[in-house]
This record gives C-alpha cells, structure tokens and sequence, in this order.
C-alpha cells in the first residue's frame, strides 16, 4: 500500500514537472560554459553618445537587440517598433531597473555614423537610458551578424536585404531566444525577457 | 601564396546582375591542411575539440579526428589532406595567426572560373560537367594530399575536387526573414525554377556552391567544407 502511494505521488510529481516546463518554454542555457557568448568576439562599438566601448563592457543586462541600417524604408522600422512595443509593456519598475536595455545595430557602418544613430533614437522618441544604438566596423559587424545568424547583402549604395531578427541576451551573452516574426504579437518576446530578467538576482 | 590579377567576373545570383570588379588580392595555393590545423590548435588551445564554445564551432568540429591533439589511425594519409569540419569561426581564427583571412565570394568564384589553361571556363560546358560529376560524388574517405592537386590557370589548386571552402561572406545569401520578399535573392537560388533568374543557367555548378553557402551558419562544421587564405594586397606607400 505504502509502495503504492509513493508510486502514485512519484507520477504525479512527473506530471506536475512536465505542465510547469510546457508553461514556460525558456529556460537558461543550462551549460553556458560550453554554449559561448557573444561577448566572447571582443569587437569594438560606437554607441549614440559617449565613448568606443568592446562589446565585452555590454556584459550584465539582459540585451533585446535587433540589426538593420537607419536609410532602410521597410523592414527596419518594423523591427524598432516591435522592440518599442516589447519596451512599452514592460512596467516602469522593469525599465527602470537597471538590468534591461534595447538595442539597434547598424549593418552599414559606412554610412551609420553615431550622430545618424543618435537621430534615429531622436526620430524614435528612444529613452538614451534604455537604448543603445551601435555602430562598428566593417569585420566587427560581419562577426557579430554571424554569430546571431543574421544574413545580409548590400543590393544598392543605399539599400541591403537583410534577415529580420529579434534576439535577446542573457547577461553573460549567451543567446537566450531569438524570432523571425515581424510585425506580430510580442507576447513570446515579451515573455521571454521576463524569463530571462528573473533569472537575475 | 599567389598573386591574382584583378579582373571582373559576373556572379549568377541575382536578377540582372553585373559584372563585378575585383582587385588584384593573394590566395594560397592550396586549403589548409590537417597537420597545418593541428598545429593551431596545440597552440591556440580554447580552439581545440573539447574547449571550443558552441557559439562558434559545433559538435561536428574536427569530428574525424582521433581526440583534440590527435589525427588518429589515419594520421600520416589525413596530415596532407585539406582540413575539414571547421566552422567559419574555427577559420578566421587561425588565418588571423598567419596574418591572412578568409576570401571574399567574389575572389573566391573569380578564380574558381578558371580551368588549368583558361582564367575563364565557366561557359565550357565540358568543364562545368566536370564539377557536376565531382559534386555528384560521395566523398572518399580520406581526401588526397593537397600538394598533388593540379594547379589551374592561376597557379591555384584543389579549389574544385576536393572539399567546398568557406567564404568570408557566406552570409550574404538569404534563406528566411529577408527583409523585402521581393528581393528575388532567395527565388534565385532556391525554387526550382528559380535557375532561370540566375544570370548563368549553364553553371549550375556554381549555383549548387551559392545553394550550399546560403544554408551554412558560422558555427556550422562539415565534412565536406574546408577554407584557405587570402591577403589584401596592401598599395605600396607613395615615396
């Protein structure tokens, strides 16, 4: 009887452990240690203001970060307003936490100086203490698009087709979770960060 | 390493594209070979086997050989032979310690249109049937030494008929989430019909290396994909 009952108590334990994982699809890197960060490429970065900085000093927040170029008409200003989208559902207690930040990565370095980016956070109505706009050089980028999986081409002098991606950091750099959906419901974006916000101390 | 003259060549992936210009660069005659990788990483020892973050180089990552320092059983006959199953990262890293990097796409198909005694076969179709027939083959299991492969035009070898070689622009092909649906990048390479918005039909040979580079990610390693170095030919300072 005993036996029985542990039996049982044992199934149900395994159930209740199987809904709790359905409920929440993310979940860390277990071995972060073995899956590399993208702080590991060591690039350096121009942001909108201040000084360069190695993409290692980006390390401890969680980065919801997404790459385009401030001349493109189409795809890129879809992808900031679902990021700003993302920003207006989290709670002011969230944003202003210290442990979130936004950011948008320009793939055409020639052209994307600082000061553009700086207008683009200006023309977006973008918080300088949440959004992080960078530009780099040409090898940092093509490193760093690389690793996030990111295609692009150059078509024109002013125009690139380029993959649209959504991607959010760990603070140690590990690729948390990643979408291709542009345009739709942030609810597994927005989820997502809070996952990986409450994964922080 | 050879010097190749700059010329221009016409790639077949987009609608309508033009020629491309491309300057004089340096390319080594021959993909880095396993010995050559070998002794990178007993020197570079976060690339070896067992240290290397997925980020950067997958489970597949010098899978054939023994253990991290090790070629194993087939080691004097794999020593010669091109490298294989390294990523695009494993690659950088070791052309950054020899001060070379990886080619562009455009320098690498510029020169891979040359046969031994043309700088331009891409439109003999004897050639390309050629590279289709190699393409068409199971890789043996041990590839030959790179040092026995017939130079083409350009004093290059092995760039057809041994492994496929890593670009530093793989990327540069879309497979999803292109920014304009229309861009007809990924309908020039990927639908069947799509080879009739390629700029060359004939070589389809070329298309199939497009096809495959477009699938790659950088951390990707295969057993069929190995890399060689190039160098900037830097201008000579003004006296």
């Amino acid at each position: 009887m005993k036996i029985q009952y542990l039996i049982l108590l044992l199934v149900s334990i395994t159930f209740a452990a199987q809904a709790a994982d359905s409920e929440s699809p993310f979940t860390l890197p277990m071995a972060s240690s073995t899956e590399g960060s993208i702080y590991d490429l060591a690039s350096n970065w121009y942001p909108q203001d201040g000084h360069a900085v190695n993409l290692e000093a980006l390390k401890g927040k969680v980065r919801v970060v997404a790459m385009g170029y401030t001349s493109c008409q189409y795809a890129c200003p879809r992808i900031i307003a679902d990021l700003k989208r993302v920003e207006t559902a989290l709670s002011d207690k969230e944003k202003s936490s210290g442990k979130i930040s936004f950011s948008f990565i320009s793939i055409d370095p020639e052209t994307d100086t600082p000061e553009l980016m700086k207008e683009l956070e200006k023309n977006y109505g973008m918080d300088p203490e949440l959004w992080l706009l960078l530009t780099g050089d040409e090898d940092g980028v093509l490193e760093l698009a690389v690793a996030l999986g990111m295609k692009y081409r150059k078509t024109s002098p002013m125009d690139f087709a380029h993959s649209n991606i959504i991607t959010i950091l760990a603070p140690d750099g590990t690729i948390f979770y990643q979408t291709y959906s542009i345009g739709e419901e942030i609810d597994q974006t927005l989820k997502a960060v809070r996952t990986c916000l409450s994964s922080m101390k | 390493m050879v010097v190749i003259p700059s010329g221009s060549y016409t790639p077949l992936y987009i609608l309508n594209s033009e020629a491309r210009t491309v300057e004089s660069f340096l390319i080594d005659v021959a993909p880095v070979t396993n010995a050559q990788f070998l002794e990178f990483v007993k020197n570079n020892p976060k690339w070896q086997r067992s240290q290397v973050k997925k980020l950067f180089a997958d489970e597949a990552y010098l899978k054939h050989w023994a253990s991290d320092l090790d070629l194993g059983p087939n080691a004097e006959l794999l020593a010669d032979s091109p490298v294989t199953n390294v990523s695009w990262f494993t690659a950088r890293a070791y052309l950054k310690t020899v001060g070379k990097r990886l080619p562009t796409e455009d320098e690498w198909e510029y020169i891979a249109c040359a046969d031994e005694t043309r700088p331009d076969a891409s439109r003999d179709s004897t050639f390309t049937k050629r590279l289709l027939e190699w393409y068409g083959k199971p890789n043996s299991a041990t590839l030959p030494s790179v040092y026995v492969a017939e130079p083409n035009y350009y004093d290059v070898s092995a760039l057809h008929g041994y492994t496929w070689e890593w670009v530093r622009d793989f990327n540069n092909s879309m497979v999803t989430g292109e920014s304009r649906a229309d861009s007809g990048l990924d309908r020039a390479l990927y639908c069947a019909g799509g080879a009739l918005g390629t700029t060359d039909p004939h070589n389809y040979a070329a298309f199939m290396r497009y096809a495959f580079r477009s699938s790659l990610k950088g951390n990707y390693a295969v057993s069929n994909l190995g890399f060689r170095g190039a160098k900037t030919i830097t201008p000579k300072e003004q006296p």
